[in-house]
């Protein structure tokens, strides 16, 4: 993240924000629940940029290249993924350190992003940096790192998730401070779309309506509603000229279910907030 | 050398040679008279004329065939010489015909043959070729076909005799080309009328296989007309024009509109018609056909038919215009539901479009407009205008610690009724102005919706009240636009001088209800203005004319329900669950009388007076509101829609007596369009996420945690040392190195494919003996006042065995889905072995989505448990998946039984053994069975049922869901 990059757009909710900051300052790890694109990973890059480039941050936070690490977790990602791992390099091995060492290392904010996602391995490696101890093992070097006073763990997890079988353990959840993220209410999303699409104030209004009556639906074929991310598309497309109905269709009824009932239903609403 | 043979010998020396050594091997079996005359016959044959000797030549070589039977012998050789007069071929032709038969074993219909092949030759004595089609028609006839279709076909030529030539020889050829023709059907319209059936037979032959599909149906129409000795030629050449021209499906549908129709003449106007029609519309068809004008003279009915009339043509239009709401009805529930975030059912109601806080109930016939858009749009609008009665809060107005109920309040009026009316006609207006702000999408369908509303509005010839009443309809409707209106502007609408006045003052009021802001309270207070004004007109009792798509809302029977259900959601001790507070409120209709705290001088009301002095009126009352007319209708229609949704299937059945199988013995029909109910599974989860918990925990354990190390690899976590090695000494010696060296770790897979099959015979109805529903003695008097009214109502006296059965499955089914087996889940019933019924809720390759689960809750107690063919039939699935695991758990509540399964009712022999035998078959085909058994005495016949002891007897029934996990893990792992 350059210097002089813009602010990332956050619109603060609750105290998410304080209880953020309150956080970083005792360097306890943090925990983001919430579905899925409520804005879970705009928060960490926004508090990121505020703590590394915002103006209280101090020189050495300052000099941090790269002040987050994000992690999409995925079932195969293993311990090795995250610590680094041997390469050949020409007649050689090489160590080449991981997202999480790297970060644990510059003192950074290392983001695990669907953290149940990760193979139990994984889960496991950050007991250890996420208690008093603060220290990385890595075990193929046979070191073990000391983290820098800057690092900070955040991990996310989606407790709606498909899969009901991934659930965090207890030993790994009761090591951070939980923050609770879910959709805006509708005046807030309205702003939070027309900011991120550039659409009218009038179809921001209509898209976060038609967002809240989807979410009512959500029992029905897909387990969370339309993330804000999708009515922020949608307005998108809006925007570029695609009208109202046809970019609700493609942003919004086809991406969140592929019952055609429900598609249909959805159409329906769209018609209904949308004029023709 | 007799004289026989040189006289043959003379005409073809082949043939003589053949008839000596024929003759030297008959000599033995036929005596010296039948030789002689065999001789003779065999002689008279050649000589009949040119090529004689042919004939000859067969009938030698049919009497080696038919050297055992001299008699019969020489009867062919008779009959024979009787056809030779003219030509050998037809004498050819019948010998052999008979040797075919012979070589057949079909020798019966020989004398019909020779029977009616007399009666041709005779009448027709020198057509050789006739004769010749008709033996070769009537051996090949005889050949396809049994003794009484042949039979059938030579009374229908014996008929036909009477003919023409030419038409029998047209005869002939056609059925010659179509031996396979229902001769039985033919030769019975042939007796009716003899025409109509060549006509049929021509019109069959000709377009064979657009007749094929149609054909029992069709020759049954042709026979009841020709019964009536109607001349079917039109008919036919009208259908021959169309049936080609139409999909098997609508040609069946044709026929079958054709029936009921019982005229020839007008059957030939929806013939030819028929390409125009909508036929696969089955509904509109019928309904079009059943509007036609019963005319005596059957042309205005022809043209009627044949689109010609006009009112024909806009029937039709109208009748495709329709909208059914249970076309719509799934993709609407979910718009309500997404609209109002409640669980809002839509539903099929009599009448107009009302709500009572629960239900939306809408008509199941749209047909307001032509256009099938148009009503679709009225069905959308009145939805959406039912769902803004919530939205903006229509029954929030007596929410709040004190409860005021809208009848006491039209009640503090003088004139109640007129006080009502005028609130009804304000809060509509305000919920549609509002909606119209809100949604611009539905704003533009209320525009369409008013306006057509505000056209049949008149003002002419009402009473000064209803005049009045009416404008503030039109207003409503934005038919009276202006905010500044003068008295000029009513002059036109019959009103002047001070209605005129009146008319303006009340828009000026009604303009209020324009702004965003507008509450319920606003319509009351504005409602309360208006009642000033209009209640000086003199009273005029007639109620003005509903607008309809608005409906009627019967505004405290939803606010009342309303409240209840928030209530429910505040207080979670209020009920145990989810199922039992949508019971609870709905008591609420019954108990309403009787809550006197709830409604204030409820006691007032006349009627109510009435239904507490008269205690017979009241369940009558109740019984309605239970069970509303459009519930049954719905019900009916759900079953008209399910009944083609089943595929049949035949199953073998062991019968240990005869100690055989009892082949096709069992007829299984496989349903999978099913009753629906969508609450069941979302309840149960809600009602039992620990347990839920706990049963994915269990199966959790299933999942493959190990990891299989897969060597030499191109990317993996670790370097293989070994392969590295070799690699680096590679790259050192010049040859060029494998970069497969790295160590991957896999997960192992799991291929499981397990079956649930539920009992759902009627047993499973009985309850469990739990009580589950405890009332809270709370402090809420309404509340406790629902408790004691009346019987506990059906759905709240507890669950039955066939509920907990469907809770299990559900608790494994949302397990499972995250562990990844492929699993199905089926119910078994059925009355008889003619009648096995197999519920397919959800197959192996259906995502377990709101349909299957709808599927699942939907499962109702039927009747017997023949558990056989089930068995077999969820073998069969089973086997058709290529999982390497499969598993088929039954859960059951008693030993296998059916009112004809076995001979003696009693015994539970029969059964038994034939569900022993199908869980072996099961078990050969790879499939592993466990049996669940709620039946105390499961352990007698269980032992004996099951291969491998594998059942296990539940003394807890509500440990159910618990033990299917362990079984389920017991068996796939």
């Amino acid at each position: 993240m350059p210097k002089t990059e813009a602010v990332p757009y956050y619109l603060p909710l609750g105290d998410e924000v304080e209880i953020f900051l309150t956080a970083y300052e005792q360097r306890l790890p943090v925990l983001l629940k919430g579905p899925t694109g409520c804005g879970k990973t705009r928060f960490v890059e926004y508090m990121a940029h505020r703590l590394f480039r915002g103006e209280n941050s101090d020189e050495i936070r300052r000099d941090v290249s790269e002040p987050l690490q994000t992690v999409a977790c995925h079932e195969d990602l293993s311990a090795t993924d995250l610590v680094g791992r041997f390469l050949l390099q020409g007649d050689e091995t090489v160590w080449q350190d991981g997202p999480l060492s790297r970060s644990v290392k510059d003192g950074s904010i290392c983001y695990l992003d669907e953290i149940v996602e990760a193979r139990k391995d994984s889960t496991v490696l950050i007991h250890s940096l996420t208690d008093h101890r603060r220290i990385l093992p890595v075990e193929k070097q046979g070191i073990t790192l000391n983290a820098h006073p800057n690092f900070l763990l955040v991990i996310s997890y989606n407790p709606g998730y498909q899969n009901v079988l991934k659930d965090l353990k207890p030993s790994t959840r009761q090591r951070f401070i939980a923050i609770d993220f879910d959709y805006p209410d509708e005046e807030q999303e309205a702003g939070v779309i027309a900011h991120e699409s550039g659409v009218g104030e009038q179809e921001a209004v209509d898209l976060a309506k038609l967002g809240a009556r989807v979410r009512n639906l959500k029992h029905h074929g897909f387990d969370e509603g339309v993330s804000t991310r999708l009515l922020v598309y949608a307005g998108q497309m809006m925007v570029k000229g695609v009208t109202p109905i046809r970019a609700c269709e493609v942003a919004i009824c086809k991406a969140v279910t592929d019952e055609a009932d429900v598609q249909q239903a959805i159409g329906e609403l769209v018609r209904s907030i949308f004029p023709a | 050398m007799t004289e026989i043979e040189t006289k043959l010998r003379r005409l073809k020396p082949d043939v003589a040679d053949q008839y000596a050594r024929v003759s030297r091997l008959l000599d033995g079996t036929l005596n010296e008279t039948q030789l002689s005359r065999w001789s003779d016959l065999c002689w008279l044959l050649a000589d009949a004329g040119w090529h004689g000797w042919e004939t000859t030549h067969d009938y030698l070589a049919l009497s080696l065939q038919l050297a055992d039977e001299p008699e019969r012998l020489l009867a062919v050789g008779e009959y024979c010489s009787l056809l030779v007069g003219t030509s050998f071929e037809p004498g050819r032709i019948y010998l052999r015909g008979v040797s075919d038969l012979i070589q057949a074993r079909e020798f019966r219909g020989l004398s019909v043959i020779e029977q009616t092949g007399k009666l041709i030759v005779e009448r027709f004595q020198h057509a050789s070729n006739l004769h010749t089609a008709f033996f070769k028609t009537a051996f090949v006839v005889a050949i396809d076909q049994d003794q009484s279709i042949l039979s059938a076909w030579c009374r229908f030529a014996a008929l036909n005799a009477s003919l023409e030539r030419a038409a029998l020889l047209e005869f002939l050829n056609l059925s010659q080309t179509a031996p396979e023709q229902n001769w039985l059907i033919l030769a019975e319209i042939a007796e009716c009328h003899r025409d109509n059936a060549v006509a049929y037979l021509a019109f069959a032959a000709k377009i064979r296989y657009a007749v094929a599909p149609v054909e029992q149906p069709l020759a049954a129409l042709v026979l009841g007309y020709s019964k009536k000795q109607h001349s079917i030629d039109q008919w036919l050449d009208a259908l021959g024009r169309s049936l080609p021209l139409l999909k098997e499906s609508d040609a069946r549908i044709l026929v079958e509109l054709t029936e009921p129709l019982n005229s020839v003449v007008l059957a030939t106007a929806l013939a030819e018609t028929a390409v125009k029609l909508p036929l696969n519309q089955f509904e509109v068809m019928s309904a079009w056909l059943e509007s036609r004008p019963r005319a005596d003279h059957e042309k205005v009915t022809a043209a009627y038919l044949k689109l010609e009339s006009a009112q024909s043509e806009q029937r039709l239009q109208e009748l495709m215009g329709q909208v059914q709401l249970h076309e719509e009805q799934r993709q609407l529930q979910l718009f309500a539901e997404a609209m109002s975030g409640t669980r809002l059912k839509i539903e099929a109601g009599e009448g107009l479009p009302s709500s009572d806080g629960q239900v939306v109930r809408l008509p199941a016939l749209i047909d307001v407009h032509r256009e099938r858009a148009d009503n679709y749009r009225w069905l959308k609008t009145a939805l959406t205008h039912q769902l803004g009665c919530y939205e903006f809060g229509t029954f929030d107005y007596s929410r709040g610690n004190s409860y005021v109920a809208f009848d006491d309040q039209f009640r503090s009026y003088e004139q109640p009724m007129l006080a009502e009316v005028l609130f009804t006609i304000c809060e509509a207006a305000r919920v549609d102005w509002l909606l119209a702000k809100r949604y611009r999408g539905a704003a533009q369908d209320l525009e369409l919706v008013k306006s057509a509303a505000a056209q049949d509005r008149l003002l002419a010839g009402l009473s000064e009240r209803h005049q009045l009443l009416e404008v503030m309809v039109s207003f409503s409707l934005d038919a009276i636009q202006s905010d500044a209106l003068t008295e000029s502007d009513f002059l036109d609408g019959f009103l002047a001088g001070a209605l005129a006045e009146a008319a303006i003052d009340l828009c000026e009021v009604m303009n209020h209800l324009k702004s965003n802001t507008a509450s319920v309270q606003t319509s009351m207070d504005v409602m309360a203005t208006c009642y000033a004004i209009v209640s000086m007109t003199p009273i005029d009792v007639k109620p003005i004319p509903t607008v309809m798509y608005r409906g009627v809302i019967p505004f405290d029977d939803a606010s009342i329900n309303l409240q209840l259900t928030a209530l429910e959601d505040m207080d979670p001790d209020f009920t145990e669950n989810d199922e039992d507070g949508v019971q609870m409120t709905g008591t609420t209709d019954e108990a309403n009388p009787n809550i006197d705290e709830l409604q204030a001088g409820e006691v007032e009301n006349p009627t109510a007076v009435i239904s507490a002095d008269e205690d017979i009126l009241v369940p009558d009352d109740l019984e309605q509101l239970d069970d509303p007319a459009g519930l049954k209708k719905m019900e009916r229609l759900k079953q008209e829609r399910q009944e083609p949704a089943e595929t049949t299937y035949r199953y073998d059945e062991w019968d240990h007596v005869i100690e055989d199988y009892r082949r096709r013995w069992c007829t299984l029909f496989e349903f999978r369009q099913l009753e629906q109910d969508v609450d069941f599974v979302p309840n149960t989860l809600s009602e039992h996420r620990a347990l839920a918990t706990k049963v994915r925990r269990q199966l959790n354990m299933l999942r493959p945690e190990l990891l299989r190390k897969v060597k030499g690899v191109q990317d993996g976590e670790e370097l293989d040392l070994e392969r590295a090695i070799e690699a680096v000494v590679d790259r050192k010696s010049g040859v060029s190195p494998s970069d497969n060296i790295y160590v991957q770790r896999q997960r192992k897979e799991r291929d499981v494919a397990a079956l649930f099959l539920l009992d759902m015979s009627a047993s499973t109805d009985d309850l469990i003996e739990v009580p589950p529903t405890v009332y809270v003695e709370d402090d809420d008097d309404y509340l406790h006042g629902f408790a004691n009214v009346g019987e506990v109502p059906e759905k709240e006296r507890g669950k039955t065995i066939l509920d907990l059965e469907k809770e299990s499955v559900v608790l494994m089914a949302e397990a499972l889905e995250g562990l990844g087996d492929s699993y199905a889940v089926c119910g078994f019933s059925g009355y008889g072995r003619d009648r096995v019924e197999y519920y397919v809720c959800k197959d192996f390759d259906e995502p377990y989505n709101y349909h299957a689960k709808g599927n699942i809750g939907g499962i109702k107690p039927c009747r017997s448990t023949r558990m056989g063919p089930a068995i077999r039939h969820a073998s069969k699935m089973l086997a058709a998946t290529e999982s390497r695991v499969k598993a088929l758990i039954i859960i059951s509540d008693g030993y296998p039984q059916d009112y004809d399964y076995g001979q003696d009712r009693n015994s539970k022999d029969y059964g038994v053994k034939d569900t022993t035998r199908a869980l072996s078959e099961a078990s050969q085909q790879g499939i592993q069975s466990f049996c669940l058994t709620v039946d105390p005495s499961g352990h007698d016949y269980l032992r004996e049922m099951c291969p491998d002891q594998q059942y296990m007897v539940m003394q807890d029934i509500t440990q159910l869901p618990d033990e299917l996990s362990k079984v389920y893990r017991g068996l796939t792992s």
